[in-house]
């Protein structure tokens, strides 16, 4: 009886072993943090502009907000879903929306290709597609919005210019979601989180409170609000390509250990 | 064959009733691991994972494609051939229910151990 149950466990073990295994051979989500991370970190300069309240003079208030005279002529190609509601936020350029929209299509892309060269090395076939899918559908909703106060969402949300976080949490998600993998569902929920936070609250406030670039003024006010979620992907993607090849290295030690190597 | 030293003939109330033949071999139910984890797999990455020789994973590979728990497809990528294997829904389904039914054995197994004890 007890050399069956040994039977059984090591069968049980095995095909663990095996599952661990490829779903580490095929894992590529530490590729979208770094990506991620890297397209909001680049958004910097969009949120250091000189649309900011020392060229407030030059601005008059509308029923639809501040508008600056000869700072909002031109919303980019892609009007303002995503960054730079028609000249009403102080701080953002209005290519914001212009350089999300191609930033994260470029992003998506490359996250793509990436699963798709991992699966032609590996030998593995992973579901890269529903990712793709949705995030360049949420992608295109947001373009499509024209701004988010056409929808009646409460300025709150949208004064900051940050949405374009969230169309990148909706792709992670649902990479979580193709992984099967909770730390990394884990760590997306930590980034859904931020992503709000970043939306709704002048994360510089938080910055100053902890003693943090106590220079944080009207031009670089909205940098925080960036670069906190930009080094959570950064560091998250480090740290998951490090448990990765901890990962593939443990696997085969194991391997080794079975095989009495 | 660890199936083969387990059961051979269980009656319906035997520990060993849940466990199908075709899956239950270790080198299969491998097979069927590995595939359930990705849309199709590569046969070279099954061998090198799976340290098996060619011939004797096809061996496996057809049993498997016979029971209709796995697809073959055929390709080439670039000048290469490849085979890809791929999961059916039964294959799923059949591999959920082996693992369910070998963690019930367990259970049986440290149960009647601690009765006895």
């Amino acid at each position: 009886m007890a050399d069956q149950n040994k039977q059984v466990q090591s069968i049980i073990e095995y095909a663990d072993r095996l599952r661990t295994r490829t779903r580490t051979a095929r894992d590529g989500s530490w590729f979208a943090l770094v990506v991620f991370g890297l397209v909001i970190l680049g958004a910097s300069p969009f949120y250091d502009s000189p649309y900011s309240p020392a060229n407030v003079s030059k601005c008059h208030s509308t029923i639809n907000g501040l508008v600056c005279a000869g700072l909002t002529s031109s919303k980019g190609l892609f009007g303002s879903g995503l960054g730079s509601p028609a000249g009403t936020i102080l701080n953002v350029s209005p290519w914001a929306t212009t350089y999300w929209v191609i930033s994260i299509f470029v992003g998506i892309c490359l996250v793509v290709v990436s699963y798709w060269r991992r699966s032609r090395s590996s030998g593995l076939v992973g579901r890269i597609w529903p990712f793709a899918t949705i995030a360049i559908g949420a992608l295109f909703l947001a373009v499509l919005s024209q701004g988010w106060q056409t929808l009646h969402i409460p300025g709150d949300f949208w004064i900051r210019g940050m949405q374009a976080l969230l169309v990148m949490a909706v792709g992670l998600i649902t990479l979580a979601i193709i992984e099967h993998s909770w730390p990394f569902m884990v760590f997306v929920a930590g980034f859904v989180a931020l992503a709000l936070l970043s939306c709704l609250y002048d994360v510089s406030n938080l910055f100053l409170r902890l003693g943090i670039g106590a220079t944080w003024n009207g031009n670089d006010q909205q940098l925080p609000n960036l670069i906190l979620p930009a080094l959570y992907l950064l560091v998250g993607g480090v740290a998951f390509l490090a448990f990765r090849r901890s990962g593939y290295l443990f696997t085969i030690s194991l391997r080794r250990t079975r095989d009495g190597e | 064959m660890v199936n083969e030293q387990l059961d051979p003939a269980p009656s319906d109330d035997s520990p060993t009733s849940g466990l199908d033949e075709t899956v239950h071999q270790r080198v299969r139910l491998g097979i069927l691991t590995i595939a359930n984890e990705a849309r199709r797999v590569e046969f070279r990455y099954l061998q090198d994972v799976m340290d098996l020789t060619a011939g004797n994973l096809s061996q496996h590979i057809r049993v498997l494609e016979d029971a209709g728990f796995v697809k073959i497809e055929k390709g080439v990528d670039g000048r290469r051939p490849r085979t890809w294997v791929a999961i059916t829904r039964s294959g799923k389904t059949a591999l959920r229910e082996e693992i369910s039914a070998l963690k019930i054995l367990v259970e049986r197994f440290d149960g009647t151990r601690s009765r006895s004890s």
